[in-house]
């Protein structure tokens, strides 16, 4: 268009020229001369100072992808809201796109105007906010569609706004490009005026307007050069499609990501075609015919050939831009490499698949070991006869083995269930008694061959009867005790059950035992967390139990501290909610 | 006197005998059922005074039993024990048995509990 208007004034100025020859020859090409050098100048500076013509280019770049990959995300954001699948990572991988591209925009800080940088600060800190948003979305696990819907309202509202912004930006650049061409329009017509007759009016005229084509002609190709350097730093290929003429224009990004140097392929979509791999082919082909056709937006997910042969999952969006007869004529793009993503979800899965395994397994050795303690039992009954103290001895200890690796299991099943987050805390009512005699048992057990005493002690305040998950209230006692014991071996391990306050009980196990350095008490909570000493054999166990009271705890709304120096023992203390029922008694 | 009945109906054969032994040496007398087909035809032909009931079972849902037990009127005054390992499924059966225990139940925990439960 400016070209098409140039030549057009080129014309005007020539027919006038006609009409007028022979007048004031020599007086009129001084006159001119001073003029047409002002005047040039002039022009020069207004085009160098409020923007310039290349600037004017990349904006209009670089605002027009932008606008297309925001209208993607308000499209998407649309989809995620219509049908509430919640497909966040999706939306996730746009809107980090939109954000490279924002900062990319921003970097380039040579000659923008003022105006343009505040528009981009706008655009900059509205990602901010989008962010945020998203972030506080993905955090929510898993996000219920009613509490994502507000967020992406607000979300949607905020891409709009900042469409607004790039909007702006885009007609005051287009603002400024009238401006210029009206500048152009007027020093050429005051020159017609004064050099109606002369010939050196003609040549110095004609060398303004090349001295500004070809300006014109540097800027663009400096413009284009820029437009790669910048699209180089959004990281994935992004291409530019003249479908018209099928020439395609990679941006850097494709030898950072595939290895192909974009001088040496062949700049067409017969090309991109041939990285596919052979099995998506004919899939992806049609995908993009169909979106050809019928479509704004082309997306696609397949394998492409890296430079080295290996093939990389990519993720493929394309704007489809149309001219006034609907057909598409251009199609602006993105591939990204997204191999690793799917890494990850496979290895999630694999996760998924292996806990799944352990709690099955768990599960099917819990039987055998029940059985294993019930026969343990009846003969330490004696219901069939009587034992002698050493055969009594020996079932003892077969029934410590046992439990322990009934404990060890419960463990690890408890494990794989926090996992999968199928852990739930069951609310019933339960006989203090019950809890405190499980405890005993579980502690004597262990004790039995070390000279250590184990203590109870019950706040007379706590009711007889309590609202709880005793099943868990079990586990929490007896994975502190059963701590306690194995690393005291003299002295006692006390449990004490107390009620601190009107709404809150304690479970509280202390022990003599050769207390925990500070160093280590910030770790002692993670899974699979062994102290020092554990390594060199002197205690068992997988480092399960304490990580899985911890996680237990926090399912109840309680929580757990731990109080202890080296030399001086150890108290673990667990406070609850306290809970009672006001119905009949069990 | 005779000895209260009581059906222990459990596949596992290990499992079984503990729970009738703990049962016997509570004063009753064990009939045990490994198959979960047939079981109610069997109860109407001698109401127990007590039954175990196991919810894994083959061939049958232990929770299928619970149900027609209490549908048949002649069995409505049997005390139902349920045993699961399976929390979340002993949820669902709270309201029709008389007690549900999560295993691992120990003959120990079940003796007493039979001694507790006796009509004697």
């Amino acid at each position: 268009m400016l070209q098409r208007l140039r030549q057009q004034e080129e014309r005007t100025f020539f027919s006038q020229f006609q009409y007028l020859f022979a007048v004031l020859l020599l007086i009129g090409a001084a006159v001119i001369a001073g003029v047409l050098v002002r005047d040039a100048a002039q022009l020069q500076q207004d085009i160098t100072d409020p923007i310039t013509g290349d600037e004017f280019k990349i904006l209009g770049e670089v605002s027009n992808l932008q606008r297309s990959v925001l209208r993607t995300l308000v499209e998407v954001n649309h989809l995620l809201r219509e049908d509430g699948s919640g497909d966040v990572q999706q939306f996730d991988r746009l809107y980090a796109f939109a954000r490279i591209d924002a900062r990319t925009l921003y970097n380039r800080d040579e000659g923008y105007t003022e105006r343009g940088r505040e528009l981009v600060d706008q655009i900059w800190r509205g990602l901010d906010q989008l962010e945020q948003r998203v972030d506080m979305v993905t955090v929510e696990q898993p996000p219920s569609t009613a509490e994502m819907r507000p967020l992406l309202l607000e979300a949607e509202a905020i891409l709009t706004g900042m469409e607004q912004q790039v909007n702006a930006l885009y007609v005051e650049q287009e603002a400024y490009r009238v401006l210029w061409l009206q500048n152009l329009t007027a020093t050429t017509r005051r020159s017609q005026l004064l050099l109606s007759s002369s010939g050196i009016g003609l040549l110095l005229l004609s060398g303004t307007i090349l001295y500004v084509s070809g300006r014109s002609v540097r800027v663009q190709r400096k413009a284009n050069e820029r437009f790669r350097m910048a699209a180089a730093a959004v990281g994935s290929a992004i291409h530019d499609w003249n479908i018209v003429d099928d020439l395609v224009v990679w941006t850097p990004g494709l030898w950072d990501v595939f290895g192909y140097d974009t001088d040496r392929i062949e700049p067409t979509m017969s090309w991109w075609r041939e990285q596919i791999h052979p099995e998506d082919r004919s899939a992806v082909v049609d995908l993009l015919d169909h979106a050809l056709q019928k479509s704004r937006i082309f997306a696609a997910e397949y394998r492409m050939k890296r430079s080295d042969g290996q093939y990389l999952d990519v993720s493929h969006r394309g704007q489809i831009v149309r001219n006034t007869a609907g057909r598409a004529v251009r199609m602006v793009g993105n591939l990204e490499d997204i191999t690793e993503q799917r890494q990850i979800v496979a290895l999630q899965e694999a996760n998924r698949a292996k806990t799944r395994l352990l709690a099955h397994v768990s599960h099917e050795l819990h039987t055998p070991l029940n059985a294993i303690i019930g026969f343990v039992e009846i003969l330490q009954a004696g219901i069939d006869g009587p034992i002698n103290d050493k055969q009594n001895y020996y079932l003892s200890r077969t029934l410590v083995n046992a439990r322990y690796l009934l404990e060890l299991i419960d463990n690890l099943l408890n494990r794989s269930r926090l996992e999968e987050g199928q852990l739930m805390v069951r609310y019933d009512r339960f006989a203090l008694a019950d809890l405190v005699e499980s405890a005993e048992s579980a502690a004597g057990v262990a004790l039995r061959e070390k000279d250590v005493t184990f203590e109870v002690e019950v706040d007379a305040a706590l009711p007889d009867e309590l609202v709880g998950d005793v099943r868990q209230l079990r586990q929490i006692i007896i994975n502190l005790v059963s701590n306690a014991t194995k690393f005291t071996t003299a002295g006692e391990v006390r449990l004490r059950l107390k009620r601190p306050q009107e709404d809150k009980w304690t479970i509280e196990v202390g022990d003599t035992g050769p207390g925990i350095a500070q160093t280590e008490q910030e770790h002692i909570f993670e899974s699979f967390y062994r102290l020092e000493e554990d390594e060199r054999g002197a205690t068992t166990g997988f480092g399960l139990g304490l990580s899985i009271v911890q996680q237990i705890v926090k399912l109840m709304d309680g929580e757990i501290q731990l109080q202890s120096k080296i030399g001086e023992g150890s108290t673990f203390t667990v406070t609850l909610p306290l809970l009672i029922s006001e119905g009949e008694t069990i | 006197m005779t000895q209260p009945l009581a059906y222990i109906i459990e596949d596992n054969v290990d499992l079984s005998n503990i729970f009738s032994e703990a049962l016997q040496t509570a004063g009753y007398e064990t009939v045990i059922l490994s198959d979960g087909n047939d079981v109610v035809a069997e109860m109407k032909k001698r109401p127990p005074f007590l039954v175990l009931l196991d919810l894994h079972l083959p061939n049958i849902a232990g929770d299928d039993i619970l149900d027609e037990i209490r549908a048949t009127p002649t069995l409505k005054d049997v005390r139902v024990v349920v045993a699961s390992a399976d929390a979340r499924r002993a949820d669902g059966v709270r309201e029709l048995a008389d007690l549900v225990l999560n295993k691992p139940i120990s003959f120990v925990q079940l003796n007493l509990l039979a001694k507790r439960l006796h009509p004697g």
